[in-house]
Order: C-alpha cells, then structure tokens, then sequence
C-alpha cells in the first residue's frame, strides 16, 4: 500500500479538497493519480483540469511531485512512492 | 520518495524542478526565478518600457500575473531610486471574485510597501459588473465585451490620476499568443496593431506597457507557487469570451505538442506589427460626449454606457 497526499491549489480547490491523502494499491503512476481524483470528484474538477480533446491534465495544469514539475521527471507516467507529496496548480488564464 | 531530477543546466549544483520544454533547460528553483526576472528586465530595456525616473502604475487585479509583475517590478525598479511603483486596481463590482482579488492586492501592497488606488465601476460609470450582466442577459455582447472596454477606461484614468506616466500590465505570453490569433481570424488589423508590448504615446493615454509579456502563464504560475503568492481560489462567474476561450485551449494543446508554439506565434505578430500603419493605432479626436480619445465621434464607452443607462 502506498500512501500521497494531493495538494490542490486555487480554483481547484473549490471543485475538490485543498489536501487529500490517497491510499494506492499496487503500482501507480501521475496519470493514475489524476484518473482516480477525477472519478471522486466528478465533472467540476474534471472540467478545470482535464482537456476536453487529448483528455490529459498538462495544458490546463502544472503538476509537481514533491516540489519537481512532472515534465522534468516521466511526465505522467512518472511512478509514484510511499511519502510523496503531488500538488496540482491550475493555469487559469486571467491576472 | 521517488528519485531526485537531473541537476540544474544552469548552475551545475542543485537538482533541477522544472524542465522548460522550449528550450530544454533545466533549472533549479533559484535559477529559474532568476531567469523570469531577468526576462522581465531584458522585455524592459528591450522596449524601452521605462525612463530611469517613470512613476509606474502597475494594473494588479490580485490574479497571480499581476502580483508577480507588483513583485517584480519593485524589485527591478529599486535599481533606480528615481523611478516609482504604484498600484492600481479596478473595482468592476463582482460579488465573490472581486472581493478575494482586492484583499490579496492589499496585503500584498502593505507587504511591499506600494501605494494603490483602487477605482470601481460604480463610481466611474454608476453601474456594477453584476447590474451590467443583470440588464443585458439577453444582449448579443458577452460581459467580457462591456468589462473590457470600460476596465481599460478605467485603467488609464486610474493611472492618469496616480499622476502615472506608464501603465504596465501583466499581459503574459500566453495573452500575447491568443491576441494576436484573435485579431488574425477577425482580420482586424488595426487592434493586431496595439498589441505591441511597448505601447505608443497616444493623445489622452497613459502608455500602457507590458513587460510580462514574454513569460509564459506556466512560468508565471511555478513562479508565483514558489514566490509564495496566494492562488485566487474563486474564477470570474463571466469568463466567457468564447472565441478567446477556443483559441487558449487551442494554443495550450499546441504548445504540449509542439513546445515554443506561443513564442512563434507572438514573435510572428511582432514582426508583422510594423508594417501595419507604423506600428501604431492612429485616433482620430476627442470623443463628442465625455472628450477622451476616440476613432469615431462618441467613444466606444460612451456608445455602452448610453446603452445601459437608457432605461434606469
């Protein structure tokens, strides 16, 4: 069992928790991560991170696993361990 | 804990946080703040945005882009003892969002040090954001149409009243990208025109600037998660500006699959700009009603404003 805690900031926050912490079975990655928090909090948080066409969340957010954006790791296939801390920021636009 | 990133490409010490897919960099925490900062510097003396004693009036809306520019800029400015960083704020009178983006301008105001003007629609134009909506439900102009025309109105007599000679705003690349698409598909060449980051001296306007413009919104983000700028939590209830919003998304899924998309684009409609007209937008007079500049005989606020205000 693998235990991350999510952190969401700004209007993601509002759609989900501003911190959650997740209990993993097996071994599961960034995308998982994300799949699973959009089937427990539906089509509000799915809308603000998901894109509509290549169903991914990197155009809309910016992901870091423990403090490092996901791109400079595996992207979403980046493997999560037990302790890790993902926090998800939205890119809105506006400013 | 899963492994550490490669080390930074710029200092050769600490482990890297973030991967620009443009360029393949990749950069520690403090490199990569140094880098914003000293892009938003070069964006500055490359356009010559500021004279070395310009009283500034910064357009900060409490998004995460314009308190990053309020920090930003004091810090640059503190090179030049002469030249002065004022706030500005709009008030456009939207219940919810409005309220959270004013409070995090005012804290972070008192924190730096900056003084600030705030202006409201009511006291400008007599009428609220949510008045505005609430009468024209069922008009053919989106919210964002009313709010833009009469914010930059409001802007520069904000700027105008802090006896400002430069107006900075924190358009970022992204904005930059989507204008310039934008105006392409409408064909309106005359506003492909006024997007130049530099801005012009023009009758009435205080010359608006935009030093953030080559920041991409996904750097202005990590950077203000790791300045420790607060996120607004509540989005604007009337963001919808329809073909903005297809050309963003557009953009966004672009630059996932071919990074440096945005920078292409923006580049492209610098290079463009000054074979239209100059590269400036010529106003005609003094509009007839309220005597601010204007192309036609009555400004285009005055054109909304009679509108609005027909059956009060």
């Amino acid at each position: 069992m693998v235990q991350v805690r999510v952190r969401m900031l700004g209007t993601l926050r509002d759609a989900a928790a501003d911190s959650e912490d997740l209990a993993l079975e097996g071994e599961v990655d960034v995308s998982g991560i994300v799949r699973r928090l959009v089937e427990e909090h539906g089509e509000r948080l799915a809308g603000l991170l998901l894109d509509s066409v290549l169903l991914n969340p990197l155009p809309n957010a910016l992901i870091l696993l423990n403090g490092v954006e996901i791109n400079n790791l595996e992207g979403l296939r980046t493997v999560v361990r037990d302790g890790d801390v993902l926090t998800l920021l939205p890119i809105a636009h506006g400013g | 804990m899963t492994e550490a990133a490669p080390p930074c490409t710029k200092c050769h010490e600490k482990p890297s946080i973030y991967l620009r897919p443009y360029s393949g960099e990749r950069l520690c925490a403090g490199c990569f703040i140094d880098f914003v900062r000293e892009r938003v510097a070069r964006t500055i003396a490359r356009f010559k945005m500021f004279e070395f004693d310009s009283r500034i009036a910064v357009g900060v809306s409490g998004g995460k882009d314009s308190l990053n520019l309020l920090h930003l800029l004091v810090e640059i400015e503190e090179k030049f003892p002469r030249a002065e960083v004022i706030a500005v704020s709009i008030d456009e009178g939207v219940k919810g969002y409005r309220d959270e983006a004013l409070r995090l301008t005012e804290e972070a105001c008192r924190r730096l040090g900056v003084e600030s003007l705030i202006l409201s629609f009511e006291e400008l134009f007599g009428l609220t954001m949510d008045e505005i909506v609430a009468k024209t439900e069922d008009g053919e102009l989106t919210p964002c149409s009313y709010c833009g025309v009469l914010r930059r109105r409001a802007m520069n007599e904000a700027a105008k009243r802090v006896g400002a000679d430069r107006l900075a705003t924190a358009h970022n690349l992204d904005d930059m990208a989507q204008t310039a698409l934008l105006n392409m598909m409408r064909g309106d060449l005359r506003r492909l025109a006024t997007m130049h980051p530099a801005g012009s001296d023009l009758r009435g306007f205080v010359r608006r600037v935009k030093p953030f413009c080559e920041v991409p919104e996904r750097e202005s983000t990590l950077y203000a998660y790791l300045k420790g700028v607060e996120f607004q939590g509540v989005p604007c209830p009337y963001a919808e500006e329809a073909m903005r919003t297809d050309i963003r998304l557009f953009l966004n899924r672009m630059e996932v699959k071919r990074p440096g998309t945005k920078f292409i684009v923006y580049r492209t409609a610098l290079s463009i700009i000054p074979k239209l007209r100059g590269g400036t937008a010529e106003l005609g007079g003094l509009c007839k009603a309220c005597g601010e500049p204007t192309q036609g005989e009555i400004c285009r606020v005055c054109q909304l404003l009679g509108e609005l205000h027909k059956d009060i």
